[in-house]
């Protein structure tokens, strides 16, 4: 009887346990997602930025659509 | 210059994901003082669940802190993953929090080997962590300024005050209720 309570929690506890490291690694490429995503909108320039950018760099590849150089992203504080 | 953008977008992420995880942790632990327990369950399932739960945040905060010195833009050198002084400020209330954990680690690892009381003072001293990994992310994080993580920041902070208030103002809950 005891027994069977044991196991019974030892199972809850192993499926809670092996959802949440599946949950924690879902969690992390959504977070990954986003802050690319934030990434993105902070080094694309707006469409006025672009033109003016244009107009002083004429950064332009084979298609005519402006090309983005890389920015790589900065920490807001670093470290000693 | 940035090696792999990869590295620091999982820094970001696993930062949150660890603070999430601490939280739960946190939480849990709160449960487990209060002798709360899943219906149908002994109470012995809050403390391994609270254990558990402890034991994947570090495993996230240790990705985290290993990016974060990896990657040459976060510009976090090794030392100031365990020493706090002269470090920023943000950066240190995550040094500090990360120590605490550490200092969790080791009692609980040594834990028959020390007194009931050093242990439960240390662990106690250790819930420090989680207010100090709040400050970290309000303060250190990159993406602090959108709404995603002011969301979570928000949840995580009105889950902790819930279970707080709970905890002081129902101490020693029914055994079982939910």
């Amino acid at each position: 009887m005891a027994s069977e309570q044991r196991q019974r929690d030892q199972a809850r506890i192993r499926t809670f346990t092996r959802r949440l490291a599946y949950g924690a690694v879902a969690a992390t490429a959504v977070f990954g997602g986003l802050a690319a995503v934030e990434s993105q909108h902070a080094t694309t320039p707006t469409s006025n930025e672009t033109q003016q950018s244009d107009d002083s760099s004429s950064s332009e590849s084979f298609d005519g659509t402006p090309t983005q150089s890389f920015q790589p992203p900065v920490a807001q504080s670093g470290g000693s | 210059m940035t090696t792999a953008p990869a590295v620091w977008y999982l820094m970001r992420a696993t930062g949150v994901v660890a603070l999430l995880l601490t939280t739960l942790s946190f939480g849990l632990g709160v449960a487990t003082s209060n002798r709360w327990y899943p219906r149908g369950s002994r109470r012995w399932v809050t403390t391994t669940l609270h254990r558990n739960a402890s034991l994947l945040s570090v495993v996230f905060l240790t990705i985290h802190v290993g990016t974060s010195v990896v990657d040459p833009d976060a510009q976090v050198r090794a030392l100031a993953t365990f020493w706090p002084f002269g470090t920023p400020w943000w950066l240190a209330t995550g040094t500090f929090s990360l120590d605490l954990l550490a200092a969790v680690i080791v009692t609980g690892l040594l834990r028959n080997r020390l007194s009931r009381g050093l242990w439960r003072t240390v662990h106690w001293t250790a819930y420090l962590a989680w207010p100090l990994a709040v400050v970290h992310t309000i303060g250190m994080g990159t993406d602090a300024h959108t709404l995603w993580l002011a969301g979570v920041t928000v949840a995580c902070i009105a889950a902790i005050g819930g279970l707080v208030t709970w905890r002081l103002t129902e101490p020693a809950a029914r055994a079982g209720s939910a």
